[in-house]
């Protein structure tokens, strides 16, 4: 599946995988889907050691529950920002790059890729 | 779903690496994580590691001969540039996308927690193929 798909049209999108798994199609799903682990910057300059380091992010993980340290993370260390844009020609390289993977993931799949 | 999002035990690369992810280390904890399950229909987990990881396909095949899998596909172009915005976010990556693309290009070893992986989590033709050739190509989607 495509995450393409996905952001054109979740609701047929999540009917696939529904019908997929043998599980009852529901009215409201696929309507607004929250992005997750969208593009955000750090809010404060020290927050880049305690995202960063290993050993901070190894005793909460021990210590603190999963949700209170996505919201400290999310809430407290990061806020949302804008994503900036791609080079064009870091573009370019990729693009070139991912060709002949792309025509060979086409035929794997039996269809066209955006 | 698994109360933990990326549970990693089909991934025997991502389990080397222990601050990486949160892992699943052994089946007992591996199927404690359906605990609750009562009379669902489906039940399942999800990790970015087992589309990437050669031993994956095999490794659920072994455990769970008729599970049904759906691997969701980005643009790799856009997934390359996602993983460096996501690394820089965390401050593990400082360098320009373009230069650290091709400082991860020419890193001597690789692997999860290794390298970046920047371009290789992109080649999805291989990855998708192995599990093709394992669960056949109805059992995917």
């Amino acid at each position: 599946m495509l995450f393409d798909d996905l952001k054109r049209d979740a609701h047929s999108f999540i009917s696939g995988v529904l019908q997929f798994l043998g599980v009852p199609d529901a009215e409201g799903l696929g309507g607004a889907l929250p992005a997750y682990n969208a593009f955000a910057a750090r809010r404060w300059p020290l927050a880049k050691f305690w995202i960063s380091s290993s050993t901070v992010r190894g005793l909460a993980r021990r210590c603190v529950p999963a949700a209170l340290r996505y919201w400290i993370r999310d809430t407290v260390l990061l806020k949302r920002a804008t994503k900036p844009p791609m080079s064009s020609e870091a573009r370019v390289f990729l693009e070139e790059y991912y060709r002949a993977d792309m025509h060979r993931l086409e035929s794997l799949l039996g269809r066209r890729l955006p | 779903m698994s109360p933990i999002k990326e549970p990693n035990f089909f991934s025997p690369d991502a389990l080397k690496n222990p601050h990486y992810h949160e892992r699943v280390k052994d089946l007992d904890g591996y199927l404690r994580l359906f605990d609750g399950v009562t009379s669902e229909i489906a039940i399942g987990e999800a990790a970015a590691t087992y589309l990437w990881d050669r031993q994956s396909p095999r490794l659920i095949r072994e455990k769970i001969p008729d599970a049904k899998l759906i691997i969701v596909l980005r643009d790799p172009v856009e997934r390359a540039y996602s993983h460096y915005l996501a690394e820089v976010r965390l401050g593990w990556q400082g360098m320009p996308f373009l230069e650290a693309l091709q400082a991860d290009a020419h890193q001597a070893q690789k692997g999860w927690g290794i390298s970046r992986l920047y371009l290789e989590l992109g080649e999805y033709s291989e990855q998708v193929a192995r599990y093709f050739k394992i669960f056949g190509r109805d059992g995917s989607r």
